[in-house]
Parts: structure tokens; C-alpha cells; sequence
């Protein structure tokens, strides 16, 4: 039941995506194509990661003590699942239970989208062809859009659960609150 | 400080500073900011001809509204393209953010449209056969991102928390809880 929520929270975020900017199947194809280039590319993607979120204070502060290389594990598992695949319902369910896994984390969607553009920036530096660029840039945007609704989401569900509040009225409250926000 | 530039302010100094759009990405939009604002029309045709084509996205749309949001479009692109992409701009897309949670725009829609633009200047770029095709996609790339940023952090369902005095920090709380519901991840 809890991963149907997942995977409903995945397609939703899909389902509302424009289609030119969604990942398509093809695009994995592209990816598998270039699977021995992209995989070479762990270590480096893997380091420039950390070493970028450790030399910023507000990321660094997100994570404990000698958490890095258990993190370093993480992003490896993501990019080498990312790149073999499948990339199916149960792929975009992962995707969404980090957006969940970053309310926890106080990852913010700043945060987020900016790591999203160093991963594609790096493989594109790398990986000078335009399917591949189309690809990451489909692959990122669909992970992107995925994360982001799945952390609203989390939020959502947060104070549904603890208020007793339904999802629709929290809605209509934020919007009330944010129309009187624009007349300020 | 008004709330908005205060959201702005915070969305974009969350970004790790790498990712953040630079004075060389500014300086690189300016030099094409003749090309760039000749390629308007195209943009604003291919932009909404995207969302009307498609059915969530053209439910947020009132009938016959099309002519003003693309105008709100073209303003859009020219401020981009003129700059400068300072505090009152950013401050200006956490408002857009901000009108995106009245209309019903969700995140995803507004993220790949944000691809969308990002996609539209690399291609033009290349066509063009521009000496700074790169420079310019990258710099747009950036932009996106930072866009996404602001107008993200916007729609957080904050307004309504702050008044029952919710604060991100009991999300976290709540969130812990419904993750141990969920129990290991599905990777």
C-alpha cells in the first residue's frame, strides 16, 4: 500500500510534466548505449558531489559525522542503477521516497535542484554528444520534477496527519494565504 | 526585507554556490542579447503550443487567456535577456512562484518548462552555429536551475503553517514518522 503511494506520487509528477521534457524510453536506450563511458564516470561524479555539498556550509550541515562514505554508497547505487536500469515504475517510486527521505533530511529543493545540474553539467563535459545531452537533460529534469512533488507531497501528508486537516483544505488555506501575499 | 525577496534571497544562497548562475553566465546572455530577443515569437509559440497540447497543463488556462500569458511570457524573456538578474528579478520569480500556487501550477509542470526554455536556447544555439553555443546553453542551464530554486521554494505550503505556527522543523518530525511507516526504500 505505502509503495502504491510512492509509485501514485511518481506518476503523478510524470503525468503532469510537459512530454518534451519527460525521460522517454529511448533515452535509456541512449544511456545503455553509452553505459561503460557513463559508468567510468562514478568516481568522478561521486566526488565532485560530496566535495561540492561538504564545501557549502548549509549542506554540509545536513549531514553527521563520518556520514560520507555510506552517502558516497548511496549516489553510486543511484548511478549505476540510473544507467543499467530499469528505469520503470519501481525507479520513479525511489525517486519519490527521496523527496520524503529529504523533508527528513532537511535537503531543500534548492539544494536539490542545484546538485541536479552539476550531475548532467559533469556528464555533459564528459560526454560531448547531443543524444546523450537530450538524455541527461530528460533524466534530470524527470528526477527533478519527481523529488520536488515528492517533497511537497511529504510536507502535505505531514500536517494532513498531525492536524487532521485533509490535503484539498491545506491547499485552499496556503492559497488564500498566498493570494493576500501578492496584494502586499 | 518583503517576504518574497526574503524567499528569493534564501532559495538561491541554499544553492550550492558551483551551481549558482555567475557574472560570466550574465555577461555571455548579454552578448547575445540581440539574437536571443529575436528568437521571442519562436519561443512563445513553441512554449505554449507545449501546455496546450497537453491536458493538465491546459487545465490551468481559463478560456480565451492565451494572449496574456504569452504577453506575461514575452516580458518574461526580455528582462531575462536585458537583465540585470539581480535580487529584484529572482525576488520577482518567487512571485511568479507565489501565482503558480493560486493557479494550480505544480512544481513538475513548472520544472519542465523550465527544461523546456533550457532546451529551446541549446538548440537554437547550435542552429545558429554560435562560436559561444555552449556558454550560452550553460549559462541558460544555470538560469533554469536558479528559476526552479526561487519559484520551488515559494510554493512551499508555508503561508498556511506560519499562521497555525508549523515551522519546517516539525515536517521533519512528522516526515521521520511517516518514513518508518514506509519502512526501507524501494532501491
Amino acid at each position: 500500500m505505502q509503495r502504491e503511494k510512492l509509485k501514485e506520487i511518481a506518476r503523478q509528477a510524470i503525468e503532469d510534466m510537459a512530454l518534451e521534457a519527460r525521460f522517454r524510453p529511448e533515452d535509456h536506450q541512449v544511456l545503455l548505449k553509452h553505459k561503460d563511458s557513463l559508468l567510468a564516470l562514478t568516481d568522478e561524479l561521486v566526488k565532485a558531489f560530496y566535495d561540492t555539498l561538504f564545501a557549502t556550509p548549509s549542506t554540509r550541515k545536513v549531514f553527521h559525522e563520518g556520514e560520507r562514505p555510506a552517502r558516497e554508497k548511496t549516489l553510486r547505487d543511484w548511478w549505476q542503477k540510473t544507467v543499467e536500469g530499469p528505469v520503470d515504475e519501481e525507479y520513479w517510486a525511489w525517486q519519490a521516497y527521496v523527496g520524503l527521505i529529504h523533508v527528513k533530511r532537511e535537503v531543500s529543493n534548492p539544494m536539490m535542484l542545484g546538485q541536479a545540474f552539476m550531475i548532467e553539467d559533469l556528464v555533459r563535459t564528459h560526454l560531448d554528444d547531443p543524444e546523450v545531452a537530450g538524455a541527461m537533460r530528460r533524466l534530470m529534469a524527470t528526477v527533478a520534477a519527481i523529488i520536488a512533488y515528492g517533497y511537497e507531497k511529504a510536507q502535505l501528508l505531514s500536517i494532513e496527519e498531525t492536524t487532521g486537516i485533509g490535503q484539498e483544505l491545506i491547499k485552499t488555506n496556503v492559497r488564500v494565504g498566498v493570494e493576500k501575499l501578492l496584494e502586499d | 526585507m518583503s517576504k518574497i525577496l526574503e524567499i528569493a534571497r534564501e532559495a538561491l544562497q541554499q544553492m550550492p554556490p558551483q551551481t549558482r548562475l555567475r557574472p560570466e553566465d550574465e555577461a555571455v546572455i548579454a552578448r547575445h542579447k540581440e539574437l536571443l530577443l529575436s528568437w521571442t515569437p519562436e519561443l512563445v509559440q513553441g512554449f505554449y503550443d507545449t501546455l496546450f497540447a497537453h491536458t493538465p497543463t491546459q487545465s490551468v488556462f481559463h478560456e480565451g487567456e492565451r494572449p496574456a500569458r504569452e504577453q506575461t511570457l514575452r516580458d518574461w524573456w526580455q528582462k531575462t535577456v536585458e537583465g540585470p538578474l539581480d535580487e529584484a528579478y529572482f525576488a520577482w520569480m518567487a512571485k511568479v512562484g507565489l501565482v503558480h500556487v493560486v493557479r494550480g501550477v505544480e512544481n513538475p509542470m513548472m520544472l519542465a518548462m523550465a527544461s523546456f526554455v533550457t532546451e529551446f536556447v541549446e538548440r537554437k544555439s547550435l542552429e545558429a552555429g554560435l562560436p559561444e553555443a555552449e556558454a550560452l546553453s550553460k549559462a541558460f542551464h544555470r538560469l533554469g536551475m536558479a528559476v526552479g530554486a526561487v519559484a520551488t521554494t515559494a510554493t512551499r505550503p508555508w503561508p498556511s503553517t506560519t499562521w497555525r505556527g508549523w515551522s519546517p522543523p516539525c515536517w521533519n518530525v512528522e516526515a521521520r514518522r511517516l518514513l518508518a511507516e514506509l519502512g526501507p526504500g524501494p532501491s
